[in-house]
């Protein structure tokens, strides 16, 4: 075993590593906006009884939920142009972030059809009963509850989806893996950069857990007796 | 006024009101009782639409829907007639006491918030809940939310109120502060309907009593007579069990 840690070199590259970090948690919570946005659509559509698009909806749950991230991203970003020319100018961050997207809507999906089904019936009768519409009770009474539900598992997708940016250094994209890489091929001090990368993730997926725990406490609160 | 003819409704092959005709004057206080499974339940819930009726017609103060044709407007319209208080309370999880009074005050009715609290809050004093507007339904007792069920319905100033068995959930020990709430209620010439199965409280309570069975109307009349005289065997044969079991 050769035990040359070089530590100078491996505190030396953070500055440069840090660099990218809020590019990589932009690319995360984009695409967890527009999964939330797309999850919910996709949730709301099979519990609905509306024919076709309830078929349609399990059939995109189904597909984004088997195929791997980087055949999806490859998919977008190298084979769409292909077939539509128009697509040819897609950035490839937009790929990136379409993909993840695509396929994070699907998992959260089911987080929030499961969440939306642990709602008890009585909350929705009991809006129906003062005069409510479906729709005030859906936003007033029954998202809101939901809500507390899902955020455990959706946390899980976020975090998910922070360490999935990475792959979208097979894209071309400069992110926080994709610069590591440059650094560790320049220097050739592998370990020292990877291993300065892996704690960088490991940091950042502490905070998100820590800003989860500060979240569910206070959704919490009506709840405690 | 209430009004409903020919209702029906089966689940499946089971058929739970078998052409069930209704009539309650406003102010009445009417106490519906029989077996469970009797389809009194169901008839309740038919009347807001909880359950939709197989056919029938309902006459609910300016509302008058016929089941056969009925559109999501009319269902929308009656539903706005009436409130119930249910076994279960069903109180808002995620929102508080007070909350629960306003919300649909503000959100069906468009009132203002600070005008829908001042609601809200006379309500609450009215049952009995003066030191509880912002608690959470979990951190009050079963009668209290009950009594918060009942300050929700009455909020919405319904042409009148449905109890679903209001106290059948309750522990024994909140039961008379929710049957006294109810009283109060009904002498203020309040429309009520009220499932149950607290043969004295129908007693003292209503001025009408129906006895339902499998489906069907039984016997209607005063309660001193339904009670102390009924016509019907299956009336009496209902009333004698009760009695075995106190």
């Amino acid at each position: 075993m050769n035990l040359e840690l070089d530590f100078g070199y491996f505190v030396e590259i953070f500055p440069a590593l840090l660099k990218l970090i809020p590019f990589t948690l932009f690319l995360a919570v984009i695409s967890m906006v527009f999964s939330v946005i797309g999850g919910l659509i996709l949730a709301l559509i099979t519990r609905s009884n509306i024919p076709v698009l309830k078929q349609l909806a399990t059939i995109y749950i189904s597909f984004f939920r088997a195929i791997p991230t980087l055949v999806q991203l490859f998919l977008i970003y190298y084979g769409l142009p292909q077939i539509f020319p128009a697509l040819t100018g897609m950035t490839a961050v937009t790929a990136a972030i379409l993909g993840l997207s695509l396929k994070q809507s699907a998992f959260l999906a089911e987080i929030f059809r499961a969440a939306l089904n642990s709602v008890e019936k009585g909350q929705v009768e009991a809006c129906l009963s003062v005069g409510m519409t479906k729709a005030q009770a859906l936003r007033r009474v029954v998202l809101p509850q939901a809500t507390r539900n899902a955020i455990p598992a959706s946390s899980n997708v976020f975090i998910g989806l922070i360490k999935e940016t990475s792959l979208a250094f097979t894209l071309g994209i400069v992110e926080l893996f994709a610069q590591g890489k440059i650094l560790a091929a320049s220097s050739l001090k592998f370990f020292e950069t990877y291993l300065a990368l892996a704690l960088l993730y490991w940091i950042l997926i502490i905070i998100v857990t820590l800003i989860q725990q500060v979240i569910e406490k206070r959704m919490e609160k009506p709840y405690i007796s | 006024m209430i009004s409903v003819k020919n209702l029906k409704k089966s689940f499946g092959k089971n058929t739970v009101l078998n052409g069930v005709d209704l009539h309650v004057e406003r102010g009445d206080v009417l106490a519906i009782i029989g077996p469970s499974g009797s389809g009194k339940s169901t008839l309740l819930r038919c009347l807001n639409l909880l359950e939709v009726p197989d056919e029938g017609k309902i006459h609910i103060g300016a509302t008058n829907v016929d089941v056969a044709t009925m559109g999501r407007k009319d269902v929308h319209n009656l539903r706005q007639e009436t409130a119930m208080v249910f076994q279960n309370y069903n109180l808002f999880k995620n929102k508080t006491a007070l909350q629960n009074v306003t919300e649909a005050l503000i959100v069906a009715k468009k009132m203002d918030k600070q005008e829908a609290e001042k609601i809200g809050k006379e309500l609450l004093v009215k049952v009995g809940l003066e030191d509880k507007f912002h608690q959470y339904p979990s951190t009050l007792s079963g009668g209290q939310q009950q009594r918060v069920g009942i300050a929700r319905a009455l909020a919405v100033k319904p042409h009148a109120i449905l109890f679903d068995e209001p106290t059948s959930a309750l522990d024994p020990e909140w039961v008379s502060e929710v049957l006294q709430v109810i009283k109060d209620i009904a002498k203020q010439n309040t429309t009520m309907i009220i499932v149950t199965h607290e043969m004295k409280f129908a007693e003292e309570v209503a001025n009408r009593v129906i006895f339902m069975a499998d489906g069907n109307i039984v016997e209607e009349n005063e309660p001193k007579e339904l009670f102390h005289n009924p016509k019907s065997p299956r009336t009496k044969q209902f009333l004698k069990s009760l009695e075995r079991d106190e």
